[in-house]
């Protein structure tokens, strides 16, 4: 096992240099100069050609791509990821201060949506073609069918404007994080529900589930403690993906709620050509990314031992 | 019968508003309806309004802003925490703004031009920090000092670190680094206040010390700002305890946080939702004066001096003849504009603004003018010229599509066929930088005194900013010598005279520019907030004469 995970540690070094190059090369090769942009920005008013030089001066962006970007490496794996070019602070201290909030929605929406897609896309499988089975995947449509914003704003109307039993927007109370964590959470419910179900059946075919029911285990320890074990795998990566998603992809929740977290702020940087905070945040998620690729490649070792023993043939 | 430039459609036949407030209006309408069935409970915990002016007994405020200022600002408006952009009526100016942009006392009770392109200013007597202890010289002289360390704003104030000399206790004198007898009026700026020597809101909000009506008591980025009122402050005190500016960067749910009463006021109510906003219950809407002009900047040639298009003084007349500004506000703002001829708020020339007359709507006369130019039309509506097509580049990253669509549209009328580029602001910077377009759509405010503040700094020739040439008339011209003497004039009649005659040159004469409309500021709030008093300047609103009514 240890070898194993040492060997899936040390794959994760070229993927994340290709992520960091990636990252540094997308932003450079955008059209627009971040010192004319920022300045303008900051100045509501054109920079003058001395302000522009001295800008680029003060952020090496006159220097040659290739010293930029080992310039960059090098600080990067110190853990600095560059200052703003807007507010000349710290990127990672604006990244890591932005977090926890991503963080606060992200998780409890997590497990609204796990928890209620296991739940639904179980009873679902072994209810089959049951009026619960067809409400509950006529559901996952409509789910899936509305766009985020649009579910938010019905939220938001029915609990806090009908109902005042939420607040509209802002952070504070646990009151605050229901309804961002609802909307993120019901908009990926359905996905996973639908693929639970189908996973689920797959197994429930399985001669071994025949078997177990034969040698008379009830049902329910047939279902949950053999069946559901067996079609957690593809569960788990989409769970994972759906996690990833969800702190990286944030920005509409945040915005329609005005929630201090790292979406926003990083479209904001994408559209004022913030090269240093774009790069950090491509890489902070790539690096969240393939973190939780190991992460689910363990638990696969954990659910399937097969796996493992692939690896060491 | 003019076709509507989106339907098809006669124009006369559409309700302006209806064909404007594409899917955001759409979407606010259904949640206000949807938020409006089957209910007469009064919402939130909003105080219920009255139109009695009593204070009632909880004197706070909720103020939704659309978003942080300060986020995305640099290390020098950081600095100006909360003085600018958001003005919370914490820290003040030595001169003031008036709504019709004039300058009023401040911390300074008197000032004055005293030659060698240097200002004096004596400060009141009796003004204090909310520390209780007095404004004094030295003070002005750290906040100019302060501010004068970020190159991104001393630049145009031209303040720079030895700029200021402490005369007195109370006498400062300050000497541009170079000269600029328009600093009085740029100093109104609220990015000039004042602070308390020490204070450095960048490193520590803790440590800002200012001598507003309010005071700073929590500061929570990107969520809100909370100003108690000063209990020091040295004229009348403010009437709110408390107020609270959350940010919300969502129009749609600025407005049910407004219907919700978790807010009891709400900042730049979009256009697009004031129809939806106005019919909610309890509430009321406020206009402030005009504060910018919807503008199409005319670019005349790119940065390595190729001529475009619109070097030809007859296409750019064609063009202004052919923009209707009151189908403009009447159809695309919902009538929630104002028709004007000047490049900047009337208000701000005084009495002289009617000296800009403006290009009257007139489509025969543009088509005139472009068969006299020998663009003839073209098989398909668009007129060609030895072969080549006659069509201009429109570029904006900020501005609403409709404006763009409308212009394009009403240039259509007359053979022009106009490229719309909505661009984000990288490209969008990369284009006006290097002079790659031809009307650039954009809306600058008025924040400062200056009557020839946009013109000295977009048209003029000699303008700091570095891609001035692309749309000013050139050297030598009567537009850069009404300029050259607005800069030198001492007398503020004299000054708005001058900026007025210069714009005249280049709004009648030069036609170097399409006003579009006049753009103003609109707040929604609960019927129980009163004395609100909109400013022209939004980064010049004030809020110590707000309370809550009974």
């Amino acid at each position: 096992m240890t070898g194993y995970l040492l060997r899936r540690i040390l794959s994760l070094v070229p993927t994340w240099l290709g992520i960091s190059l990636f990252a540094f090369a997308l932003a450079n090769l955008a059209p627009g100069d971040p010192a004319e942009l920022i300045l303008q920005r900051q100045q509501q008013e054109p920079p003058t050609p001395e302000q522009l030089e001295a800008f680029r001066e003060r952020f090496g962006l006159d220097d040659p791509f290739v010293v930029q970007y080992a310039r960059w490496v090098g600080q990067a794996v110190q853990g600095d990821l560059g200052v703003s070019l807007r507010s000349g602070q710290p990127v990672l201290d604006e990244l890591v201060s932005r977090f926890p909030a991503t963080l606060q929605i992200t998780l409890p929406a997590f497990a609204v949506a796990v928890l209620l897609a296991l739940a639904v896309g179980v009873l679902s499988a072994v209810r089959r073609g049951s009026l619960s089975d067809h409400t509950s995947r006529v559901g996952a449509l409509l789910a899936d069918s509305v766009p985020s914003f649009v579910l938010a704003y019905l939220l938001i109307i029915v609990f806090s404007v009908k109902l005042e039993l939420l607040p509209v927007a802002g952070r504070g109370s646990w009151q605050h994080l229901v309804l961002p964590s609802l909307t993120l959470g019901l908009a990926a419910t359905a996905s996973l529900m639908r693929l639970t179900r189908s996973s689920l059946l797959d197994v429930l075919g399985e001669d071994y589930v025949r078997t177990a029911r034969a040698m008379g285990l009830p049902w329910r320890t047939v279902v949950l403690r053999h069946a559901l074990k067996n079609a957690l795998i593809p569960i788990v990566t989409v769970s994972a993906l759906i996690f990833a998603g969800f702190v990286t992809g944030t920005v509409i929740v945040e915005t329609v709620f005005g929630w201090p977290g790292i979406g926003k702020y990083v479209v904001d940087a994408i559209f004022a050509r913030d090269y240093a905070v774009i790069q950090g945040f491509v890489v902070f998620t790539g690096s969240v990314f393939v973190v939780l690729n190991l992460l689910v490649d363990v638990l696969y070792v954990r659910l399937d031992p097969r796996v493992r023993l692939g690896s060491n043939r | 019968m003019r076709p509507s430039f989106l339907s098809g459609r006669p124009v006369e036949s559409l309700d302006g508003r209806k064909r404007v407030w594409a899917p955001a209006s759409l979407c606010l309408l259904l949640a206000l309806l949807l938020a409006a069935c089957g209910g007469d409970s009064e919402p939130g915990t909003g105080e219920q309004g009255g139109d009695g002016a009593k204070p009632a007994g909880v004197q706070e405020l909720v103020v939704a802003y659309e978003a942080d200022p300060w986020v995305d600002s640099s290390e020098s408006d950081q600095k100006r925490i909360p003085s600018y952009p958001l003005n919370a009526d914490v820290c003040q100016t030595l001169v003031t703004l008036t709504p019709d942009f004039k300058v009023a006392g401040g911390l300074a009770s008197d000032w004055e031009y005293v030659g060698d392109n240097t200002f004096r200013f004596t400060l009141k007597d009796g003004p204090t920090f909310s520390d209780g202890s007095p404004v004094t010289a030295e003070d002005v002289k750290y906040t100019l000092d302060y501010t004068a360390e970020e190159p991104t704003t001393s630049g145009f104030g031209f303040i720079g670190p030895e700029s200021t000399t402490v005369i007195d206790e109370r006498t400062v004198e300050v000497t541009p680094t170079e000269p600029n007898l328009r600093l009085l009026e740029q100093i109104t700026h609220p990015t000039y206040s004042i602070l308390k020597s020490g204070s450095d809101p960048l490193a520590d909000i803790d440590s800002l010390v200012c001598s507003g009506p309010f005071q700073v008591a929590e500061y929570a980025p990107s969520e809100r700002l909370v100003v108690e009122r000063n209990e020091n402050y040295w004229g009348e005190p403010a009437s709110l305890d408390k107020i609270t500016f959350r940010f919300i960067p969502d129009d749609t749910t600025r407005t049910l946080a407004l219907q919700n009463g978790e807010v009891d006021l709400i900042t730049d109510v979009p256009r697009a939702v004031l129809p939806s906003v106005e019919s909610l219950p309890d509430v009321k809407t406020e206009e402030a004066p005009v504060g910018g002009v919807n503008l199409g900047y005319l670019a005349r040639r790119e940065v390595d001096g190729t001529e475009r298009l619109l070097a030809d003084p007859a296409l750019r007349r064609a063009a202004a003849h052919s923009i209707n500004q009151e189908a403009y506000v009447e159809g695309v703002l919902g009538g929630n504009a104002v028709v004007v001829e000047t490049v900047a708020p009337p208000a701000v020339l005084g009495e002289h603004a009617d000296l800009v007359k403006g290009i009257p709507y007139d489509p025969e006369q543009a088509r005139r003018l472009l068969d006299q130019a020998g663009w003839q039309m073209g098989p398909d509506g668009v007129r060609v010229k030895d072969g080549r097509s006659l069509e201009l580049d429109i570029v904006f990253a900020r501005i609403d599509l409709t404006t763009a669509e409308f212009v394009q549209a009403q240039l259509a009328e007359v053979g022009i066929k106009g490229n719309i580029l909505r661009l984000d602001l990288g490209a969008y910077r990369t284009r006006l930088e290097n002079g790659k377009y031809d009307i650039d759509l954009s809306v600058p405010n008025q924040n400062d005194a200056n009557p020839a503040f946009l013109l000295s700094l977009r048209w003029y020739s000699r303008s700091s900013v570095s891609n001035a040439e692309i749309i000013s008339p050139g050297p030598d011209t009567e537009f850069e010598r009404l300029i050259d003497l607005s800069q030198e004039a001492t007398d503020p009649e004299e000054l708005d005279r001058l900026a007025a005659e210069a714009m005249h040159e280049l709004v009648d004469n030069e036609v170097g520019v399409l006003p579009l409309a006049g753009i103003y500021r609109i707040y929604a709030m609960k019927d129980s907030v009163q004395g609100f008093e909109a400013h022209p300047s939004g980064t010049n609103q004030r809020w110590s004469s707000v309370f809550r009514g009974e």
